[in-house]
């Protein structure tokens, strides 16, 4: 698989390898509208929107400083308000996100880096 | 005459727990043609037109006893290209918009809007009464409209003041330009005939926008 991030000007970047399978959290972006009525606490439900969306949580445990760069590219590029096509790490799709929260970098090793990062369907 | 509900739509309005989100499907007349936008999070058909996914905040339709009319406040976020556009269309005051009161239903992996859009009984009409654009919104009012929100006369002649903008459409110094005085108007007969004078008294007279010959205090409708 293609660990991908292409911007919308098209400029892809491809990662040598995806990030860590057991680090990698997918959660629902729960729509719900609910109303507590009086009768005994029952809640009236109702979805707010059609689409359900979902925040990933992508962690890579040590990634190479040429990889890196090219995260670095991307989070310069669109920062935490502009959306670009990130490859899915387990399903292979394509999702339109953004960085709902921006890399984090960490440097345990000499020449490898701890990034995490949180990205939103939009 | 009450429009009448259908059967699916009463059942959804009391339907407890319901999967199927309501929305508003909203057309607005705008300056070159019509915008169809719906407050969802992808685009919807319907009765073969494509909704767009736009983000607005619809308030609640009051219900009035009093013989008030209407008003709802509508909110979408403040974008530059959003805070531009009312710009420069006059805040899209008077503009018609038709708000539908829909819910989506899915079918497979589909969305879609069941009930026909044609006499749909959810449907109301305004036009937009009030625009106040803010840092990070733009709030609208849409209201019904009413002859009596219009200005009866239209305006006031004066003795010796001047309504008209200085150098606007009314204004006779709309394609002059000051030549010995200051290019300003302070809206009195004395300092209008400064500027004729200053132009070397073009054309037939001073193109005042009051009445100076009216007594002082009295007025003259146009």
């Amino acid at each position: 698989m293609a660990y991908t991030f292409k911007l919308q000007a098209t400029t892809e970047y491809l990662l040598d390898r995806g990030p860590s399978r057991s680090a990698f959290s997918e959660d629902i972006i729960d729509d719900t509208v609910a109303s507590k009525a009086d009768g005994g606490g029952y809640e009236m439900t109702l979805s707010r929107v059609t689409r359900d969306l979902y925040e990933y949580t992508v962690v890579y445990g040590a990634l190479t400083d040429a990889d890196r760069t090219k995260i670095e590219a991307v989070d310069t590029a669109c920062g935490g308000s502009e959306w670009f096509y990130w490859t899915h790490p387990i399903s292979g799709a394509e999702k339109t996100v953004r960085f709902s929260q921006r890399p984090n970098f960490k440097n345990p090793y000499i020449d490898r880096s701890r990034i995490s990062f949180k990205l939103r369907d939009i | 005459m009450a429009k009448v509900f259908t059967n699916s739509l009463i059942a959804q309005k009391n339907n407890m727990n319901n999967r199927q989100p309501w929305l508003v499907a909203a057309e607005i007349s705008v300056p070159g043609g019509t915008e169809y936008i719906v407050n969802n999070n992808e685009a919807l058909e319907w009765s073969g037109q494509s909704y767009s996914p736009f983000w607005f905040n619809f308030g609640t339709i009051p219900g009035r006893s009093t013989g008030e009319l209407p008003e709802v406040a509508v909110t979408v976020f403040n974008t530059v290209e959003m805070a531009e556009y009312v710009g420069e269309n006059d805040g899209l005051m008077g503009y018609g918009v038709i708000v539908n009161l829909i819910y989506a239903t899915k079918s497979g992996s589909v969305w879609s809007i069941a009930e026909s859009s044609t006499d749909y009984p959810l449907r109301h009409s305004f036009v937009i009464i009030d625009c106040r654009p803010e840092r990070d919104r733009i709030s609208f009012v849409l209201g019904t409209p009413n002859y009596l929100r219009r200005s009866c006369p239209a305006g006031l002649y004066h003795k010796d003041w001047c309504d008209f903008v200085f150098q606007g459409d009314y204004c006779w110094m709309r394609d002059y330009t000051a030549i010995g005085i200051a290019n300003t108007c302070n809206n009195t007969y004395t300092n209008c005939s400064a500027h004729y004078n200053d132009q070397s008294r073009p054309g037939s007279g001073i193109g005042f926008g009051g009445q100076p010959n009216i007594g002082k205090g009295s007025y003259v409708y146009r």
